[in-house]
């Protein structure tokens, strides 16, 4: 990154979980650890520019409520196709039930057939 | 991507400075990166009624899970009906299947006695096996 000449830092290793975590995250966003790192640098920085109190807790509430958001958007998408999963397995159910009827039906029908 | 490699991020002095965990700062930094691209520090700051909105927005994650909850919960039950049931009719269709072939010796014996039945009976499993093939591409 390019850091601000004006400013001082601090340089903080990444344990070995949180490591676990960053490659686990360059997975699941198509990026690579060194870019994603970069941008947490960028934000840190960008961020630090802000010297109000409780800004660090009113970012959490409110990168808490995104991901909140995010969830509740995944589960109203996952509630429209578990519906029509529903729907379509009830439907299955309908027909095998008649099929299983008509198939014991088959089966008697056979087996008289067979005792002939 | 090497486990012995080290990462390093660096952070502002003043951001250091003021906070009392630095492990607990990162953990929360990877733990929403995905939503820090989205932070408008401006806006941020002058947001007031985060609390309000997280209560609504937490009541509303509440609810939708009970639905999302429930309707996952019916989805399993028809499902494990639905495919216990297209086992059991394709257990039986084999079975079925097993009859015919006696049939078929016996109609070869039999001739012409056990026309209608015998006829009727095979149109019937002929319908029976193609729909369960049928069903067992779609699955596959």
């Amino acid at each position: 990154m390019s850091f601000s000449k004006k400013k001082k830092y601090v340089k903080y290793e990444l344990s070995y979980k949180q490591k676990q975590k960053l490659f686990k995250l360059a997975n699941q966003n198509d990026s690579n650890p060194d870019k994603i790192v970069n941008q947490i640098e960028e934000f840190l920085d960008r961020f630090s520019e802000y010297d109000e109190e409780d800004l660090w807790e009113k970012l959490l509430s409110f990168l808490h409520l995104k991901m909140l958001e995010d969830k509740i958007n995944q589960k109203s998408d996952d509630i429209i196709e578990t519906k029509k999963k529903i729907n379509q397995e009830k439907k299955f159910l309908g027909e095998y039930e008649e099929d299983y009827l008509t198939i014991v039906e088959l089966n008697r029908a056979l087996d008289s057939l067979n005792k002939v | 991507m090497s486990e012995k490699r080290k990462f390093n991020i660096w952070i502002p002095d003043s951001t250091a400075e003021s906070t009392p965990d630095l492990t607990d700062l990162v953990d929360q930094l990877i733990y929403y990166y995905p939503y820090l691209m989205k932070v408008d520090c401006e806006e941020l700051k002058k947001k007031k009624d985060l609390e309000k909105e997280s209560d609504e927005v937490n009541a509303e994650f509440f609810q939708i899970s009970q639905v999302h909850g429930k309707l996952r919960q019916e989805y399993g039950v028809v499902h494990f009906e639905a495919n216990e049931l297209y086992t059991r009719n394709t257990l039986t269709g084999l079975k079925l299947g097993m009859l015919m072939k006696k049939l078929n010796r016996a109609k070869s014996i039999w001739g012409e006695k056990l026309n209608l039945d015998y006829d009727s009976a095979k149109e019937m499993i002929k319908h029976y096996s193609d729909r369960y093939l049928l069903k067992k591409e779609e699955e596959i």
